[in-house]
């Protein structure tokens, strides 16, 4: 198993601001989303999301 | 209070009679991971969320998984409602032919009618949102299953479309978990 190497790691880990500050343990946590990047809006009914962050298309495993 | 509009979310275009695609997607009509079951447990568990922004997060969503329950019935009707009789003997959908002939009947893909026993309402707005997101990923997961099992190309689309909007409500479900997370929070110091 690949564990982090502390020596590696900076000394402070940049938090993206879309996390909260004091993350708590036993918690499930989503990172708010950047509204940014939308696609127009025949291509965004055609993905089935007006957000380019959010589209995760499946690859198909039988093509 | 509701608005019906009479056209569905997305299109649906099918191009074949396919009875035993028919049985496998209705899975996602009245199966445990399904759009019936995510509808009624979002508008179910919405009254007691503890902020409006919450409230209105399981309103809406719950809304949009009536739609595709609309959009999963009308796939699994095109898919065999031009069939004769000798075309369904054989098929996995002789099953719920011989019962429901060709009304879309809630069951999943093994024949077992829709409960209620499938989703919960447990009086606590965390245990609530994580059963959310559980359910969007499964919901995910049945699309992928179902993706790769078909082979009519208008089925594909509509599922691709469906299963992306379970990717989006889990997001959406987690950014309501932070709102109501952060408002536990804020009560405990004020």
């Amino acid at each position: 198993m690949n564990m982090p190497n502390p020596k590696n790691m900076p000394k402070q880990i940049p938090m993206p601001m879309y996390m909260p500050k004091d993350i708590k343990l036993a918690r499930a946590y989503v990172p708010n989303q950047p509204y940014e990047r939308l696609f127009p809006l025949d291509e965004a009914l055609k993905k089935g999301t007006l957000f380019a962050n959010l589209y995760q298309p499946y690859d198909r495993r039988n093509q | 209070m509701w608005i019906y509009e009479k056209k569905l979310e997305y299109p649906v275009k099918v191009s074949t009679c396919n009875p035993s695609l028919a049985a496998m997607i209705i899975e996602q009509f009245g199966g445990a991971d399904g759009e019936l079951a995510a509808s009624l447990r979002y508008l179910t568990q919405r009254w007691a969320m503890p902020t409006n922004q919450a409230k209105a997060i399981l309103t809406d969503i719950g809304t949009e998984e009536l739609a595709h329950w609309e959009m999963i019935g009308t796939i699994v009707y095109q898919l065999t409602k031009d069939l004769p009789e000798s075309k369904i003997v054989g098929t996995p959908f002789e099953a719920h032919y011989v019962n429901h002939g060709l009304d879309v009947y809630p069951h999943n893909a093994a024949g077992v009618p829709f409960t209620a026993t499938y989703f919960n309402a447990k009086g606590d707005p965390i245990a609530n949102l994580h059963e959310n997101m559980a359910a969007e990923q499964k919901a995910r997961a049945t699309y992928e299953h179902l993706i790769s099992i078909s082979d009519d190309p208008g089925v594909i689309d509509a599922l691709r479309f469906l299963r992306q909007r379970e990717v989006v409500h889990f997001q959406r479900f987690g950014e309501a978990l932070r709102i109501v997370q952060e408002y536990q929070d804020s009560k405990k110091f004020f």
